[in-house]
């Protein structure tokens, strides 16, 4: 079994006090993380993906469940966890110190902290060292957010949102050092987006989650590979099944979202008299759209 | 590492106190001081009427400029970082919230002690300097009318850097307090409102209540003539008066950890 950097178990984290006005902004999340993996934690604006990255973070407690990183308890050992892992939630670091001031300030801080990756990146990311934080662009403070965390050394990097309001360009820039420095080292990345095409394109493990719930956590490959929509007419068609992920139906056509089996799924079918329109693969995008953009949900279905 | 952050942070105005205690060294030092002192009923100059008037006139006169050097740098540390929005990234480096609280708190606290304790030694200095050239019989000495023997200049100058560092720590730790508490620069006005409330809040019972009489931000060095209100003796109890404040003093910082560890970034 592969060893697990990030674990959560019925995370649950609520706001606005208690009863019935509290809002469950994670509500019984259950997520893992395998080592030396690129884990995409997608999820609509308000999905509950910051808070459960803070919760990760030790910068926000939860109401009940637990969170582990790197083996550790989130909420008791957080100091050993940010000694290892590479934190970037809000992409604002101190306002009035530049580039070559904030590596000094945070040299200090971490055991395994290396100057010669903070020059690396500092000039492969092309980022302006000597021009204070709050004068940077927003392109450079997220390339500067990175750097300081990359340099740090850590066995893990939580990046939250890290491309949202990049260009092409930049994105680019970023993705390629995380990918080719950072996670070809066997080292863990999770981060969290609602830009499927990026994290499509360089992750291996996608979560996706919706008002605070887990709704799917499975490998990309295995999702390609999987997942299938399947188009039928008939009659007293079936609302749900082993592998249906979601079911709906218009004007006579029922869709289903398949996780697994669709030629079995469209055979059953067949064989009750339903007519198959198609059996048709899916990418990350469809499927995200299928599970967060209806109103009820199959429970979580974990492919591994 | 750290206290070169609170350092860039606050430098500008330490650099200005300094610059501030540079043009009073510069006074004291090169300035020519005569005094007349006033004379006793046998006409000899006689000290004990207005060198302690001089003393205490110096302790009021630091108490603005005090109280705005501490309110200003009690608005530097974690309360304006989690304002600015980088909360989140300070508070990820690896060290316990405390840790980044008790730095700043103690290295702002530091610098307004160096500062209050120059100011007290060049006053110091200038009024023996005035002892000297008033011609005062007592070498070094103040004479307070209610006191048998003279007190050493460098007690009472003592005690009023003293009642200043309490004054001046209490309004820092109030101004820091309230920046963790709003999580925001904000709380600088915060911790204005709280002084300047307790200010009226002091005034109205006064008025209202004249038997009541609620503590002064300022520690009383000197018992004062109900009639003249001149300075005739040191503060009865005055080391306990000091125990007091500094424990209240360091109730804020002690409440800014509760609030700040329990806070969610």
């Amino acid at each position: 079994m592969s060893e697990l950097v990030v674990e959560t178990r019925s995370l649950v984290k609520r706001y606005g006090g208690s009863g019935q006005r509290a809002v469950a902004a994670v509500d019984g999340l259950s997520m893992r993380v395998e080592r030396g993996s690129i884990y995409g934690f997608l999820g609509r604006n308000g999905a509950g993906k910051t808070t459960t990255i803070r919760m990760l973070a030790g910068l926000a407690k939860a109401n009940s469940g637990s969170a582990r990183v790197l083996g550790l308890d989130a909420g008791r050992d957080s100091i050993a966890i940010l000694e290892r892992t590479g934190f970037v939630i809000d992409k604002m670091l101190l306002p009035s110190m530049n580039g070559n001031d904030l590596v000094r300030f945070n040299r200090g801080f971490f055991p395994r902290w290396s100057d010669a990756l903070a020059k690396r990146y500092a000039e492969s990311l092309e980022i302006p060292m000597d021009r204070k934080f709050k004068k940077l662009s927003h392109g450079n403070k997220t390339k500067l957010c990175l750097l300081l965390a990359l340099a740090q050394n850590p066995e893990l990097l939580v990046l939250d949102e890290p491309t949202a309001g990049l260009d092409p360009v930049v994105t680019d820039q970023l993705l390629r050092v995380l990918v080719e420095d950072f996670a070809n080292d066997g080292r863990t990345i999770l981060m969290s987006s609602h830009h499927l095409s990026e994290v499509e394109k360089i992750a291996d493990w996608v979560g996706i989650i919706d008002k605070g719930k887990l709704l799917l956590e499975a490998r990309l490959d295995d999702i390609r590979a999987n997942y299938r929509r399947v188009r039928a007419v008939g009659e007293r068609l079936p609302q749900r099944g082993p592998e249906v992920v979601t079911v709906s139906a218009t004007e006579g056509v029922a869709d289903y979202v398949l996780s697994a089996d669709a030629e079995g799924f469209a055979a059953g079918l067949r064989s009750n008299g339903a007519t198959i329109l198609d059996v048709a693969p899916m990418n990350l995008s469809e499927i995200f759209l299928e599970l967060v953009g209806k109103e009820s949900h199959v429970p979580v279905e974990v492919l591994a | 590492m750290y206290l070169w952050k609170y350092w860039r942070e606050s430098r500008i105005v330490f650099g200005m106190s300094m610059l501030g205690i540079a043009v009073l060294a510069w006074l004291v030092l090169k300035g020519t001081w005569h005094i007349s002192l006033g004379q006793s009923d046998s006409g000899m100059p006689d000290p004990r009427r207005d060198i302690p008037k001089i003393l205490m006139a110096s302790l009021y006169l630091q108490v603005p400029v005090s109280a705005f050097l501490a309110w200003v740098m009690g608005s530097f540390g974690v309360g304006r970082n989690l304002g600015e929005d980088s909360g989140s990234y300070l508070l990820t480096r690896p060290r316990r919230r405390y840790w980044f609280l008790w730095r700043d708190w103690g290295f702002g606290f530091l610098q307004l002690v160096f500062v209050i304790v120059l100011a007290n030694l060049l006053i110091g200095y200038l009024v023996h300097r005035l002892l000297g050239a008033g011609g005062g019989p007592l070498n070094g000495s103040v004479m307070l009318r209610d006191v048998v023997s003279p007190v050493p200049l460098a007690v009472v100058t003592g005690l009023n850097c003293l009642a200043m560092i309490a004054f001046a720590g209490l309004i820092f730790g109030i101004t820091y307090f309230s920046t963790i508490c709003m999580k925001h620069a904000r709380g600088v006005m915060l911790g204005a409102g709280i002084v300047l409330g307790y200010l009226i809040l002091s005034a109205v019972v006064r008025h209202y209540w004249p038997a009541i009489e609620l503590p002064n931000l300022l520690m009383r060095v000197f018992q004062t003539s109900p009639v003249s209100n001149e300075p005739v003796n040191l503060s009865e109890h005055a080391g306990l008066t000091l125990a007091v404040r500094a424990v209240v003093m360091m109730l804020f910082p002690v409440g800014a950890q509760m609030i700040l560890e329990r806070s969610e970034i």
